[in-house]
C-alpha cells in the first residue's frame, strides 16, 4: 500500500515537471490495449434433461428412508422434489435425495423437476412410486457377559477366579431379551442346564450340586428364542479349591494337582448331553396358588440308547429367587424317545407368594443335565370380587382391624334395627289392644288411643 | 386396588341392603295376618336365601359343591319371592272384590 502510493506519487511528479513523459505513456497504454486480441467464450445451455428417478427403500441404523437417485446433467443447476403432489424439497444441487420422513409400509409418489439456469428451461420427471419397508429394525448382534461369579465380580479376580465354595452363583447379562440360556461345565463331572433368561437378559445359575475340586470350565450360551441360529457363548475358566488347602504346602500340592488336570481351553468345552429334554409348568399362565399343585411336563426329545426305556432317577426342585430350594423330590422315570413325563408337586399353603423355580435334574454318571422354568405363586383368594379381583387372606390380616371394626358397627346397627322394629311392633300391638279394649268400653278414651 | 375398593364397597352395599330387607319384612310379618303374614313370611325366606347366595358368591374358592348351593339358593329364593307376590296379588284381588270376597 506504501509502495503503490510512493509510486503513484512518483508517477504524478514526472506528468508534472515532463509533460512529455506523460504523453509517451499514455501513447504506449493505448497502443498495448488495442494490440490486444481478446477471446471471449460463451456456452449456451440446453434445457435441463428430464430425469429418471429410481427409488430405492432402506432401513439403515433403524432409519427408514426412501433414496431417491437420478443422472448428473450439465443442464440443470438445482431440482425441487414433489411428494404426492406436494413439495417435498426444492433447490438442491445433488442428483439424489434421502427422504426419512416416511412411515412404514406406505407408498409414496416422487416427481423431480430438474431447474435450468435460464426462465423456461426445466424438465419434469415422470412419477415414480414407491412404497417404504414393513419393518424397520437392525439386528443387534447379540453380546453375552459373564458379570459375577461367587457374588462377586468377575473382573475382581484378577485372573482365574479361585473359591471354596462348591456351589458358586454365576449370574451375567445377555441383549437377547428371554434368551434360552445354556450352560455347560466340565470336566471332571459335567452339568449341562437350560433355563429362560428374564426380559432384561439377566440370568444366574447356581449348580444343583457340589462341583468337583481342580479347574473347570463354565460356558453359557444365549440363544434368540425367535431365532435358534443367533446365539452367543462366553465361557470362564474357575477353580473349586479344597478348604485344607490353605497351607502354602497344601497349595502347591493343589497347584501340582491341577497342573496335571486337562483343561480344555476356554470356549471349546463340548459336553454331549446323553438326554435332551424340555420342562414346562402348565399352570395357566404358569401361575399357582398357594396349596395348589404344580403341573410339570417332561418331553425327552431325545435319549443315548444305553439309557432308552430305563428308570432313571429325577430330581425336582422348587427353588425361590434367592436361590434356596423350597421343596425337593426325587422320583424314578421311565426314560423313553418321545415321551411325556407328567408330575404335579403338591406347594404348601405356607409358601410365600413371589417368583419361584422349578428345577429337574437328571443325573448320570459324572453329568449332570438339567433345566429350569420359571412360575409365580399367588397369595390365596378369599373373596372374590368379580372382574378378576380378588382378596386374599394376607389382606384381610392386613387390614384386621378395620375389618373387623367395620363388620361390628354393621351388625350393630343390624341389631338396633331389628330391635327396633320389634319396639315398633310391640307398639302396634299396644295399640290395637287399647282401641279394641277402648270400642268395648273396657277403658275410658284416652289421648293417644283416639289419636 | 381403587377397582377393587370400588367392587367391595357395591358388594357391602348390596349386602346391607338385603340385610334391611330382612329386617323390614320381619317386622311386616310381626304386624300383620293370615294372607298378607304368609305373604310376607315367603319373601323374607326368598330375601334369607338371596343375602346368603349372594355372600357365598364372594367366596374365591368357587368348587362345584359352593356353586351348586349358590345356584340352589338363588332358585329357591326367587321361587318364594313368586310364590310370596302370587298371594300378595290373590289378597289384593279379594280386598277388590274379583274374587272370594263378595261370596262371604
Amino acid at each position: 500500500m506504501v509502495v503503490t502510493g510512493f509510486s503513484l506519487s512518483a508517477y504524478f511528479l514526472v506528468a508534472f515537471f515532463d509533460p512529455g513523459f506523460l504523453s509517451y505513456d499514455l501513447r504506449q497504454k493505448y497502443h498495448a490495449l488495442a494490440d490486444d486480441v481478446i477471446a471471449v467464450t460463451a456456452t449456451v445451455l440446453d434445457v435441463p434433461v428430464k430425469p429418471v428417478v429410481i427409488i430405492t427403500a432402506q432401513c439403515v441404523a433403524n432409519t427408514l428412508s426412501l433414496e431417491l437417485d437420478w443422472a448428473d446433467d450439465a443442464n440443470t443447476y438445482t431440482y425441487d422434489i414433489d411428494r404426492d403432489g406436494l413439495p417435498l424439497v426444492t433447490g438442491i444441487s445433488s442428483s439424489g435425495y434421502s427422504d426419512t420422513a416416511v412411515a412404514l409400509g406406505t407408498s409414496y409418489e416422487y416427481t423431480v423437476t430438474a431447474q435450468g439456469p435460464m426462465g423456461p428451461g426445466f424438465a419434469v420427471s415422470d412419477p415414480v412410486s414407491m412404497t417404504t419397508l414393513s419393518v424397520c429394525e437392525t439386528i443387534v448382534t447379540p453380546t453375552i457377559t459373564l458379570t459375577s461369579f461367587d457374588s462377586r465380580s468377575v473382573d475382581s479376580y484378577g485372573g482365574t477366579p479361585r473359591v471354596f465354595d462348591r456351589r458358586p452363583t454365576f449370574a451375567g447379562t445377555t441383549n437377547i431379551q428371554n434368551a434360552i440360556i445354556q450352560v455347560v461345565v466340565g470336566p471332571p463331572s459335567s452339568f449341562l442346564s437350560e433355563f429362560t433368561a428374564n426380559s432384561n437378559g439377566y440370568f444366574s445359575w447356581q449348580p444343583p450340586l457340589n462341583f468337583a475340586f481342580g479347574t473347570q470350565v463354565f460356558t453359557v450360551t444365549a440363544i434368540d428364542p425367535d431365532d435358534s441360529s443367533r446365539k452367543v457363548s462366553t465361557s470362564l475358566q474357575f477353580e473349586i479349591k479344597k478348604k485344607d488347602t490353605s497351607t502354602s504346602g497344601s497349595n502347591s500340592s493343589s497347584e501340582k494337582k491341577t497342573a496335571k488336570t486337562v483343561i480344555p481351553s476356554v470356549g471349546e468345552l463340548e459336553v454331549k448331553a446323553p438326554v435332551d429334554f424340555s420342562l414346562s409348568v402348565r399352570n395357566s399362565e404358569k401361575k399357582i396358588f398357594q396349596g395348589e399343585a404344580l403341573n410339570i411336563f417332561l418331553f425327552i426329545k431325545n435319549i443315548d440308547s444305553r439309557y432308552h426305556n430305563t428308570n432313571i432317577p429325577v430330581r425336582y426342585s422348587i427353588i425361590d429367587s434367592k436361590g434356596n430350594i423350597v421343596i425337593t423330590l426325587t422320583m424314578e422315570e421311565l426314560f423313553r424317545r418321545g415321551a411325556e413325563i407328567q408330575r404335579q408337586l403338591d406347594l404348601p399353603a405356607s409358601i410365600a407368594s413371589g417368583k419361584y423355580f422349578v428345577q429337574t435334574e437328571v443325573s448320570f454318571d459324572q453329568m449332570n443335565v438339567s433345566r429350569r422354568e420359571g412360575f409365580t405363586v399367588l397369595d390365596v383368594p378369599l373373596l372374590n370380587l368379580g372382574g378378576g379381583a380378588f382378596i386374599t387372606y394376607a389382606e384381610i390380616v392386613n387390614n384386621l382391624g378395620w375389618i373387623v371394626l367395620t363388620l361390628l358397627t354393621l351388625l350393630l346397627f343390624w341389631l338396633f334395627m331389628f330391635m327396633r322394629e320389634y319396639g315398633m311392633y310391640l307398639q302396634a300391638l299396644r295399640h290395637i289392644a287399647e282401641r279394641q279394649l277402648m270400642n268395648a268400653g273396657f277403658i275410658t278414651k284416652r289421648r293417644e288411643g283416639t289419636k | 386396588m381403587n377397582m377393587k375398593i370400588l367392587f367391595l364397597g357395591m358388594d357391602s352395599i348390596t349386602v346391607a341392603i338385603f340385610l334391611l330387607i330382612l329386617v323390614f319384612s320381619v317386622g311386616i310379618v310381626w304386624r300383620v295376618e293370615k294372607e298378607l303374614d304368609l305373604s310376607y313370611k315367603f319373601f323374607v325366606v326368598s330375601a334369607l336365601f338371596l343375602t346368603v347366595a349372594e355372600i357365598l358368591s364372594f367366596y374365591a374358592n368357587q368348587t362345584l359343591n359352593v356353586v351348586l348351593w349358590d345356584k340352589g339358593l338363588r332358585v329357591s329364593g326367587a321361587i318364594f319371592l313368586l310364590v310370596s307376590v302370587m298371594l300378595m296379588r290373590d289378597l289384593v284381588r279379594k280386598l277388590d272384590g274379583e274374587k272370594g270376597f263378595t261370596k262371604k
